[in-house]
């Protein structure tokens, strides 16, 4: 697990005197032709959030530890100074949501895809500042992507990283979910089921969810099951609800989502289930207990036929174990009811005993944990760099 | 086989010249052509054209854009046929099916780090490493295992 501690602020000294989130024109000039230090950094670049640790290569320190919203606001023509602090030109991630009335927000990912190249690649330079505020490290980052991620979607990645980080590996993100799951100081004991030796991650983020069969090797592509369907699938389900029941209610893609996060359920109808908004002003409470429901259920729907497939591809001499250590990670660990309802389901169907555990609270930081681990042991020749 | 490991080709920044993107993206075309990615290829054309036009804008005349192209043909031609000879020679050598080392799949933009002679990139992993006893391989293994999983798509282009 991550120690609480691990979040050590940069040196004052070394940052910005506008803070982490800088605009483009006042960012640190490139570094020069040989850099002096290599700063490694594990990212998770998600759809809704992305997290960042980083650390200095030869210790095991993490010196950036920053889960940032994956938004870019580009501040509207014709905002009078002082009301976006320092002037800025560019605000990223909370900055951006907190000053949405004077910026035109881009979000740079869709589905787990890039889909705003411009923003993303905005998004990444903005990222390495907090990683390397002095700008004058190498950066190797390892990137996390979906599972199954086309040939398309690691290009467009490649696209945006090159001149923000010196050298990248893509490697999907369930996978490293696991290596960041893992509790490297519990390897070895006698009751401690090592999640890189045999559990099936799912990961369920805002764009995609992944399902992954980890057995000690690589998975393979036929171990791993991508759904495009996930965080944002359940807002809009849940949004046209609303729009539906409740017309003209003026509540954003944001505020549908904070409801979602907030009280988000699969299983049976839980009625009455009040959630209190503003619509247009006045106070006003929505019954939501079923269009809740529906929202998290169909996400199930998704969900569990890939596990089971994937269950049923691992051997018979694994699958038992493996039945024991299905965790589920991302932001769709946080619906309630998730885990109950799906071993519910397996043991219903029959699977011999099985047990599904929650990541827990570091959801947000296993896939750019593990990413950190995989690029502290990355050789020299495993690393891409990306060259003009 | 890295002769399919090229740089980025489709970053225009303002720093480059116009006509080292043009260079870069058709040399990229050029590849995936050569290793059957011809959608692929064709994907690129768009970004081609709007390099090839800022560069002409600035050119005096046709003759560099000429001698680039004709350049990268050759260059990647050359890369093509190295690798035809490499494959049986390494396969050979090695006393089994070769399989590179590192990401050679023809879309990859990158390029390995310490890239030195044909002989340097031996292929090291030749199928995802797997626990005989019930450990783990680490963590760079793991990647290796990756790598490796990328690479047989990069070969069967190479043998079309």
């Amino acid at each position: 697990m991550i120690p609480v501690s691990v979040e050590k602020p940069v040196p004052a000294a070394a940052i910005p005197a506008n803070g982490p989130n800088v605009t483009l024109a006042r960012q640190p000039p490139a570094g020069p032709a040989v850099k002096s230090k290599t700063v490694l950094v594990g990212f998770d670049f998600g759809t809704n959030k992305s997290c960042i640790l980083a650390g200095f290569a030869g210790n095991t320190d993490i010196a950036v530890s920053k889960v940032v919203p994956t938004v870019v606001g580009y501040v509207k023509d014709g905002i009078v100074d002082g009301i976006v602090a320092g002037n800025r030109s560019i605000l990223f991630g909370d900055d951006a949501l907190q000053n949405m009335l004077h910026t035109r927000l881009i979000f740079p990912l869709a589905d787990g895809v890039i889909s705003q190249p411009d923003a993303a690649r905005d998004f990444l330079k903005h990222l390495r500042t907090l990683a390397d505020p002095a700008g004058t490290a190498e950066i190797r980052a390892v990137v996390g992507i979906p599972a199954n991620a086309t040939e398309q979607a690691r290009e467009d990645i490649r696209r945006c990283a090159f001149g923000v980080f010196d050298r990248i590996l893509l490697i999907p993100e369930p996978f490293l979910a696991a290596l960041g799951y893992r509790d490297d100081g519990r390897l070895g004991q006698p009751n401690y089921i090592d999640p890189v030796v045999n559990s099936l991650f799912v990961d369920i983020g805002g764009g995609t969810s992944d399902v992954c069969l980890v057995q000690g090797y690589f998975p393979k592509p036929d171990d791993q099951i991508s759904i495009a369907f996930a965080g944002d699938a359940i807002d809009s389900i849940l949004q046209e609800d609303l729009n539906r029941i409740y017309p003209n209610n003026g509540l954003s893609k944001i505020k549908v989502r904070e409801i979602k996060e907030a009280n988000g359920y699969v299983g049976p109808s839980r009625k009455p289930l009040d959630v209190k908004v503003v619509i247009g002003g006045k106070s006003h409470t929505l019954e939501l207990g079923d269009v809740l429901a529906k929202a998290g259920n169909a996400l199930i729907d998704k969900l569990y036929p890939a596990i089971t497939t994937l269950i049923q591809r691992a051997s018979s001499d694994s699958v038992v174990t493996l039945l024991q250590n299905i965790i589920v990670t991302g932001g769709g660990s946080q619906i309630k009811g998730i885990d109950t309802l799906l071993q519910k389901k397996l043991t219903d169907d029959g699977f011999e005993s099985p047990k599904v555990r929650l990541a827990g609270q570091d959801y947000k930081r296993y896939v750019a944990l593990g990413a950190l681990k995989a690029a502290r042991a990355a050789r020299e020749n495993q690393w891409q760099v990306l060259l003009g | 086989l890295n002769s399919l490991e090229l740089p980025l080709s489709l970053h225009l920044s303002s720093d480059s010249s116009h006509w080292d993107a043009v260079r870069q993206i058709y040399r990229r075309m050029s590849v995936l052509r050569a290793t059957g990615h011809v959608a692929d290829a064709e994907v690129l054309e768009t970004s081609y054209q709007q390099a090839l036009t800022l560069a002409r804008r600035r050119a005096d005349s046709d003759t560099e854009e000429a001698a680039i192209l004709a350049a990268e043909n050759e260059r990647v031609a050359s890369a093509v046929m190295l690798a035809d000879l490499l494959v049986p020679l390494l396969a050979e050598r090695l006393g089994q099916r070769p399989v590179p080392s590192g990401p050679t799949n023809p879309r990859t933009v990158a390029k390995k780090e310490n890239e030195g002679p044909a002989a340097a990139d031996l292929p090291t992993v030749t199928t995802p490493p797997r626990p005989a006893d019930g450990g783990v391989p680490g963590i760079a293994d793991l990647i290796d295992g990756m790598l490796a999983q990328e690479s047989p798509r990069a070969e069967r282009s190479i043998r079309r």
